[in-house]
C-alpha cells in the first residue's frame, strides 16, 4: 500500500490527522485555500492597553469598514466577530450557497472555523458515542494524545461523569472573581440543584495553556481572547500546521479551492481538481489515498460535484445535523458595585451540565462572565436612550454574564445537502435544515432549569433578553456521511472509509452519526488521530 | 454647513449627550470616517432625516429622540449612529469617560439604577411627546420625490 496521502483542508481534522499519519511514516500533501490570518499587535498589551497605545485602536476593534460594530437589528447577537477575524469566514472568489432553515458559516482560513473558537473541549462518552461504531475506549488513547498536543486544563469535579476524564490534563486557570462567586453559590446549594433540577456546575475544560507548552506562552490573561490571543496561549489548529510545515515529509499547497476529485474503476479516486483563488487553470493531483477533512459543508460539496461529473447523478445527502444553542444572560446580584478585572481570562470558565431522561440527551452549557466584553451590543438591547442605558450597563458591568446552551441533535431525513439544480455549473450546495417539531418543549423544560439554577445561585435572568441563536450558528455540523458497523449508500465505516470510494476517507464531522450537546472539536481531532492510526 | 460640519457637531453633541464632554479630535474623525465606510448611518426618509436633525440640535434633544427612538424606530438612522458613536468610544482612549470601572456601594447601585430607570422613562414619555407629532407629521407629507 502507498504511503503517500491527499489531503484536502487544514481545519482540526486535518491537522491532526496529518499529524499523526506523518508520525507514521507518511507523506502528507496538504490542498487549502489557507487564507491567513493578519500580524498580532502589541503581544503583551492588555485589553485596556490596546485602547490606549495602539495608534487606531478603534481601526483595530471595529475595522476599516466598521463591521465589528453591531448595529440595533432584529438578530440580537451579544457580539459581533472581530476585524482581526475576517480572515476566518472569508470566501473564495465566486463562493455561493443556497440554505433554507440553517444559517451557515464557512472558513477558508487555515486551520479552519476552529480558529474562531472558544476553546470548549469535552470528550464525548459512551453513551454519547452508542450511535458510533466504535465506544469511548477507541477514543481515550487519542483525547489524551490531542490533549497532549494542544494542551486542555480543567479539573476532576462535578462535571466529570459528563465529561470522561482523559491524560494531559494540565491544572485549571483561576477562577475571576465572578466566576468564583457562581462556584462558592454552587456549592453552598449544590444538593438541591444536584437532585431537584439534576444539574450540575463545574470547571469548564478548554485548550488554552495554564503553564507553557513548547514555543506557546501560558495565558497572561489579557483579555483578548475573542480578538486572537497574542501569546497563543488559546490552541488554535493553525499552530498545528505551521508545525507540520516543518515536517520533511509534508508539503502544503495553498491558494487552492479543491472542486471535485475524478473517479476510475472500482470507484477509486485518481485525482484531485483544485482552482487557484487567484485565477488561472485549474490543477490536478494525482491519489493514491485521499482525506477530506474540509468540514461537513466543504467535504459534502466536494463529493457531490465529483459524483456529479462522473456519473450525471444528483445526489441528496441526509441527515445534518448541528447544535442548537440558546444564549441566557443573567445578572450576579453578588457582584453588584464591584469592579471588573481588566486583565483576565475571556472566555468561559465554568461549565453547567443537565441530566435528561435520556442520557444522550444531556444539556451542555459553557458560563462566561463578561469582563472586557464589547458593552454596545448590550447597552443597544435595553429597553432606554442610550445614555441610560449606559450607566445601566456600567453600574451591572460586573455582574453580568451569559449561559451558552448547547443542544443535541440527531439526524433527520429531511435536512439534507445537494448540489442546486438551478446552478448552470454545477458547483453551488443548496442546504435545508428543518428542527425536531419537538424542539420547541424541549428548549422550554430546559431553559426553566437554567433559569431555576441560576436563581439559586444568587442571579437573575432578564426577561426578553434569552437568544435562540439561528440554526447553523454554533458550527457544529455533523451527519451526512454517517460511520456505521452495517454498511448503507452514503455511509462510512469505523475508519471512516468511505462505502463508495475504497480510497476515501472522511475524517470530519461529516462521519459523526450522532451530535451530542458539546463543542465537537476535541473529538473532530481525536477521531482523525484515531482514523489515521487504525487505517493507515 | 457641509456634511462634515454637520458630522462633527452631530459628533460632539451625541459625545456630550453619553460621556457629558466633547470628543477628542480621534474620535470625531473616526466617526466622520464611519459614515463614509456606511450606509446605516443615512436616514432612509424625511421621518428618520428630522429625527437626526432634532438630535443634533443639543445633549438634552438627543436624549429624547433617543429614547422615542428606542422604542418607536428602533433600527433608525439615529440610533445606528448613537450606537457607532458608543462602539468608537469605548475602544478609544476614551474608554474610561464611558466606564470608569470604580467599585461603588451596593445601595448606591441600586439607588443609582432606580435613577436611570426613572429618568428613562421620562426621557420616553418626554421624547414622544416631542418627537412623536414630528415624526408624524413627516409621514403624513408623504414620500420625498
Amino acid at each position: 500500500m502507498s504511503r503517500r496521502v491527499l489531503v484536502v483542508g487544514s481545519g482540526p481534522s486535518a491537522v491532526h490527522f496529518a499529524a499523526t499519519v506523518l508520525q507514521k511514516g507518511y507523506e502528507v500533501t496538504l490542498l487549502d485555500v489557507g487564507r491567513e490570518p493578519p500580524p498580532k499587535v502589541l503581544p503583551g498589551a492588555h485589553m485596556t492597553a490596546l485602547k490606549e497605545q495602539l495608534p487606531d485602536p478603534s481601526g483595530y476593534f471595529l475595522g476599516e469598514a466598521f463591521d465589528g460594530v453591531v448595529l440595533p437589528a432584529l438578530d440580537r447577537e451579544y457580539y459581533g466577530i472581530p476585524p482581526s477575524k475576517n480572515y476566518v469566514f472569508e470566501p473564495p472568489p465566486g463562493f455561493d450557497f443556497r440554505t433554507d432553515g440553517f444559517e451557515p458559516l464557512f472558513s477558508f482560513a487555515q486551520g479552519g472555523l476552529a480558529e474562531a473558537w472558544t476553546g470548549g473541549c469535552y470528550p464525548f462518552n459512551d453513551v454519547e458515542l452508542s450511535a458510533f461504531p466504535f465506544s469511548y475506549a477507541a477514543l481515550e488513547p487519542h483525547y489524551g494524545e490531542v490533549a497532549r498536543r494542544i494542551g486542555i486544563t480543567g479539573e476532576v469535579d462535578d462535571l466529570a461523569p459528563f465529561l470522561p476524564v482523559h491524560e494531559h490534563l494540565l491544572p485549571a486557570h483561576p477562577l475571576d472573581p465572578h466566576s468564583a462567586t457562581l462556584m462558592e453559590a454552587y456549592r453552598r446549594h449544590r444538593r438541591r440543584i444536584n437532585q431537584a433540577f439534576r444539574t450540575h456546575v463545574g470547571r469548564t475544560r478548554v485548550a488554552t495553556l495554564s503553564q507553557d507548552l513548547g514555543e506557546r506562552r501560558a495565558c497572561t490573561s489579557s483579555g483578548r481572547c475573542l480578538w486572537g490571543c497574542p501569546v497563543d496561549a488559546l490552541y488554535v489548529p493553525s499552530q498545528t500546521l505551521r508545525a507540520l510545515l516543518r515536517e520533511p515529509a509534508f508539503r502544503y499547497h495553498a491558494g487552492l479551492e479543491v472542486l471535485r476529485f475524478t473517479i476510475g474503476e472500482g470507484g477509486t479516486v485518481t485525482e484531485v481538481q483544485a482552482r487557484p483563488v487567484s485565477g488561472g487553470p485549474l490543477q490536478t493531483f494525482p491519489v493514491d489515498r485521499l482525506v477530506l477533512a474540509a468540514g461537513t459543508l466543504s467535504s459534502a460539496t466536494i463529493v457531490l460535484r465529483s459524483v456529479l461529473a462522473a456519473t450525471g447523478e444528483r445526489v441528496r445527502l441526509e441527515g445534518l445535523m448541528d447544535n442548537r444553542q440558546v444564549l441566557v444572560p443573567f445578572l450576579n446580584l453578588r457582584m453588584f458595585g464591584r469592579p471588573f478585572p481588566e486583565e483576565s481570562y475571556q472566555y468561559h470558565l465554568l461549565g453547567l451540565g443537565i441530566e435528561a431522561a435520556d442520557p444522550a440527551e444531556y444539556v451542555h452549557g459553557q458560563i462566561t462572565t463578561l469582563k472586557t466584553a464589547m458593552l454596545h451590543p448590550i447597552a443597544q438591547q435595553l429597553p432606554f436612550d442610550l445614555r441610560t442605558s449606559l450607566l445601566v450597563t456600567r453600574a451591572l458591568h460586573s455582574a453580568l454574564g451569559v449561559v451558552n446552551v448547547n443542544f443535541h441533535d440527531r439526524r433527520r431525513s429531511g435536512n439534507t445537502l445537494a448540489l442546486d439544480p438551478s446552478d448552470s455549473d454545477n458547483e453551488r450546495l443548496q442546504i435545508r435544515y428543518a428542527p425536531d417539531p419537538d424542539e420547541p418543549v424541549r428548549l422550554r423544560q430546559v431553559l426553566g432549569t437554567v433559569r431555576r439554577t441560576l436563581r439559586l445561585l444568587a442571579c437573575f435572568v432578564p426577561p426578553g433578553m434569552q437568544h435562540v441563536r439561528p440554526m447553523g450558528a454554533s458550527v457544529h455540523y455533523a451527519g451526512v456521511f454517517p460511520m456505521t458497523a452495517n454498511g448503507g449508500r452514503w455511509t462510512t465505516t469505523s475508519a471512516c472509509q468511505s462505502r463508495e470510494f475504497p480510497n476515501l476517507y472522511l475524517v470530519d464531522g461529516s462521519t459523526f452519526p450522532f451530535l451530542p450537546a458539546k463543542n465537537v472539536t476535541f473529538t473532530l481531532m481525536a477521531n482523525a488521530a484515531r482514523v489515521a492510526t487504525v487505517a493507515f | 454647513m457641509t456634511d462634515r460640519e454637520r458630522l462633527e457637531r452631530e459628533c460632539r453633541v451625541f459625545t456630550r449627550l453619553l460621556v457629558g464632554q466633547a470628543p477628542t479630535e480621534y474620535v470625531v474623525s473616526k466617526y466622520v470616517e464611519a459614515h463614509r465606510a456606511a450606509t446605516a448611518y443615512t436616514p432612509r426618509d424625511r421621518s428618520d432625516r428630522w429625527l437626526v436633525a432634532g438630535a443634533r440640535r443639543s445633549p438634552v434633544a438627543a436624549r429624547l429622540a433617543d429614547a422615542h427612538a428606542r422604542i418607536f424606530a428602533p433600527r433608525s438612522a439615529l440610533r445606528c449612529k448613537l450606537v457607532l458613536l458608543f462602539a468608537i468610544l469605548e475602544t478609544s482612549p476614551m474608554h474610561r469617560r464611558l466606564e470608569p470601572n470604580r467599585p461603588r456601594a451596593w445601595a448606591l447601585v441600586f439607588l443609582g439604577l432606580a435613577m436611570s430607570g426613572a429618568v428613562g422613562a421620562l426621557a420616553v414619555a418626554a421624547g414622544t411627546a416631542v418627537f412623536g407629532p414630528v415624526r408624524l407629521v413627516a409621514r403624513a407629507l408623504g414620500r420625498e420625490p
